[in-house]
């Protein structure tokens, strides 16, 4: 028995070394998006790598942490997203300051990110560092991730590495699932609300030779709620039912890497008017349903070639199909999305200093839609197929922790479009090991599918009209400083940053010129967005860390030939965080107040709505229970209880050209209590 | 005055009735830590263990340093603990200096 658990012991301690080497191994398959960005600032990770040797668990870890490449931007990790619920992507962003999260429209619950003041749709979404939910993927993207699923969030601004393509203007965020060598064993995480969402995760880890692993991800949710808590006859949130389910394998040899999986994902969603208030209706209730079966496949290959340079190659592919079946009232709408991706890419150290990557893409998009809508230009619904071969080349100068000097350059030729060029530049400068500062410049385009991104806009009554549009072409620019100041025996961690986006060719979303009409047409004049931040953290007393950002964005764009203020954007974004834990980490208390500026309506149609919307606050607060195998957490959101009053206009007309689901700038329900627990089943 | 004296020395047996009798044991483990993992695994497993106030482990002395509430727990009830997540581990003497640190 003895012997047994020696043998038994041995293993525990060849699997931290094996850790090791995987993990080496992994930061060779996985390109800049990781490797270079993931960790600490430098001065902040040298001064952690001095204390590692001596840490108590009271030590807490920052929840957050920067990049530490020449691309600048934080990685969101468990600790920081075990501090609210979150269900899924768009409820991770809640308890920091790095993206803000919007409802895009109250009838559909379509969340969006905005970054830098600006859509979602300019920041690159990546899971495990390839391209992911394009297209008409993107109205619902935040959902298709579930919360306990996540390891963790990458979220870099201003431009990134040309690597993963010629997108992402305003970021990137690359999500990082729970991994395959992971620690084996089965999680399971159940979570029920106030508001009746029902929810079940689980993950199972399983080794099964030294260097095969694979991990399976379920996800199960479901809403029994009908709230209406403003009694204007619709739910306030579509009921959500979702099946998600993934599994990813890893085997990992001295000289090969092989990472690959298979998801897919189930969804229905149901909005509109209740059945209660059919009684007092004079004519058919507006419903709204949204069907999603979506399916997804990817593999990396790495071959290291020379362990001493880090000179390996790697060839990753993706595939998705996603079917999506919508009805808004009378009007409906369906597409079919398959997309291909594939990247092969090579890197070397020639030396310390010098490191290139290069590489070649290819990406076929093939979209097919049908919709009720007569108004509509035909051509929009025969978009042809867009296949697109890019080539990139990157160039890093690493001069010690001093200076970091990356300059990347790609070409990429669009059946759509033609050739076009993206140049890219970062450098990032640490003086000292107080302060490291950033500059970035870079060029991004964007293909644009008006209706299969935007089809949630079929919901308002306005007449929906679309131009032909071209690619969207911007520049952004981005100056930070990053400060890790001593201070009475502990570090304060602050951060300041500016970026400035600059649109040459957009497709806007005018509401403004014509009252009648949402009009998608090319962008005519200006368009850009300037936002500057200022954030910074600090242990108060040992367990205790405070936290507080402030952001104000300036956004403009040209509608009808006038530059105005983007409607439906906050002028400003304030957050405080409050988190403890004690001694040995059994109780954690979070909290979280966001401070919400007040911003621009669309044009007002018969004063049926304020030219402004105003400032609002928002608490959101959790404790969190840890034993040995489970843990449990209660929380609440919205616990000041503001929300929009008037979510719809016009609710009452749903059949009318003035009804509007798609005017949303705040809360859709009021308080919501939640309650979960998260039970680790150890080994299988 | 006496009322005084009387209501002082209850309260003197009271905090001597409820102070706790916090002790420091110094553990060495076999296998040894060799990464953060390996100290992750001994803290977060060990903070569950009844009377455990204080952990703090250290890679390169190799020791793991517990302040416990003796009367809640013992050093053979601490160092019993360790098996359940894969680690042996004994008490180091005094001045005792466990074996250097192995090469990550």
């Amino acid at each position: 028995m003895k012997r047994m658990r020696t043998i038994w012991m041995m293993k525990q301690h060849n699997g931290c070394r094996r850790w090791l080497r995987l993990t080496a191994a992994v930061l060779l398959l996985i390109p800049e998006g990781i490797a270079a960005q993931s960790g600490y600032t430098a001065a902040a990770d040298t001064l952690l790598e001095q204390q590692i040797g001596e840490v108590t668990v009271a030590a807490r870890r920052s929840g957050t942490k920067s990049l530490t490449g020449a691309v600048g931007g934080v990685v969101i990790g468990r600790e920081e997203l075990f501090k609210a619920a979150c269900c899924n992507l768009g409820e991770s962003f809640t308890t920091n300051p790095s993206v803000d999260i919007s409802y895009s429209d109250a009838a559909t619950g379509a969340k969006q990110i905005r970054l830098l003041g600006l859509s979602g749709i300019y920041v690159q979404m990546l899971t495990e560092n390839l391209p992911n939910f394009r297209g008409a993927a993107a109205p619902y993207a935040l959902d298709y991730v579930p919360g306990p699923w996540m390891k963790s969030i990458q979220v870099s601004k201003g431009s990134s590495s040309v690597r993963n393509g010629y997108e992402s203007i305003t970021g990137q965020i690359d999500i990082e699932y729970l991994k395959p060598e992971d620690d084996a064993g089965v999680t399971v995480n159940l979570y029920g609300n106030t508001m009746g969402r029902a929810e079940t995760n689980a993950d199972a880890n399983i080794h099964l030779t030294d260097r095969l692993s694979t991990v399976v991800l379920a996800h199960w949710q479901d809403d029994y709620g009908h709230h209406d808590q403003n009694s204007d006859g619709f739910l306030d949130q579509p009921n959500v039912g979702q099946w998600n389910f993934q599994n990813r394998w890893k085997w990992a040899g001295d000289h090969y890497l092989f990472h690959g999986g298979v998801g897919a994902i189930k969804e229905r969603r149901d909005g509109g008017q209740l059945s209660s208030a059919l009684s007092s209706l004079t004519s058919d209730p507006y419903r709204i349903g949204i069907g999603t079966d979506r399916y997804e496949g990817f593999m990396k290959h790495a071959f290291i070639l020379d362990h001493d340079h880090g000179t390996n190659i790697a060839v990753m592919g993706s595939i998705s199909r996603h079917l999506t079946d919508a009805l808004y009232g009378v009007k409906t709408y369906a597409a079919s999305e398959s997309v291909a991706y594939a990247q092969l890419l090579f890197e070397t150290h020639f030396t310390e200093q010098h490191n290139l990557a290069a590489g070649l893409s290819l990406n076929h998009d093939a979209l097919n839609e049908s919709t009720s809508l007569s108004t509509l230009n035909t051509h929009l619904l025969t978009l042809p197929t867009e296949t697109t071969m890019g080539a990139y080349a990157q160039y890093t100068y690493t001069f010690g922790d001093k200076l970091t000097a990356m300059a990347g350059l790609r070409a990429d030729r669009s059946s759509l479009y033609g050739t076009f060029v993206t140049p890219r530049f970062h450098l990032k400068l640490t003086p000292s090991d107080i302060v490291t500062l950033r500059l970035s410049a870079g060029k991004g385009y964007r293909s644009v599918h008006p209706l299969a991104e935007n089809h949630n806009l079929m919901a308002s009554g306005r007449q929906l009209v679309i131009d032909n549009l071209q690619q969207e072409m911007a520049w952004n620019y981005g100056a930070t400083a990053s400060f890790y100041i001593p201070l009475f025996g502990n570090y304060l961690k602050m951060n300041t940053e500016y970026f400035y986006t600059h649109f040459y060719r957009q497709a806007v979303i005018d509401y403004d010129s014509n009252p009648g009409l949402i009009h998608i047409a090319n962008l005519d004049g200006k368009s850009f967005s300037n936002t500057f931040q200022v954030d910074a953290s600090y242990p108060i007393v040992e367990g205790l860390e405070l936290a507080a950002a402030w952001r104000w964005n300036d956004v403009r764009c040209t509608y009808g030939g006038r530059l105005m203020e983007k409607p439906l954007t906050s002028r400003y974004k304030g957050l405080v965080t409050a988190s403890y834990k004690t001694p040995l980490g059994l109780w954690q208390f979070d909290a979280t107040l966001q401070f919400n500026g007040d911003g621009r309506m669309p044009t007002s149609v018969n004063g049926l709505w304020d030219e402004r919307f105003p400032a609002y606050e928002q608490l959101s607060a959790q404790i969190t229970r840890w034993f040995r195998h489970f843990s449990i957490y209660l929380g609440g959101e919205n616990l000041t209880g503001f929300r929009q009053q008037v979510t719809i206009i016009d609710a009452s007309h749903p059949w009318s050209s003035s009804f509007d689901p798609t005017m949303v700038w705040g809360p859709v329900h009021g308080a919501m209590g939640y309650a979960g627990v998260r039970i680790n089943f150890g080994h299988l | 005055m006496k009322k005084h004296l009387l209501l002082i020395t209850f309260l003197l047996a009271a905090a001597v009735g409820v102070a706790k009798d916090i002790k420091t044991v110094r553990l060495t483990t076999t296998p040894q830590m060799h990464c953060e993992n390996c100290e992750k695994k001994i803290k977060g497993n060990l903070r569950f263990e009844k009377g455990v106030k204080k952990i703090d482990t250290s890679i390169a002395d190799q020791t793991v340093t517990v302040r416990y509430d003796a009367d809640k727990t013992s050093v053979e009830k601490l160092i019993k603990a360790f098996p359940k997540f894969g680690y042996q581990a004994r008490e180091l003497k005094e001045d005792e200096k466990p074996k250097s640190s192995p090469s990550k």
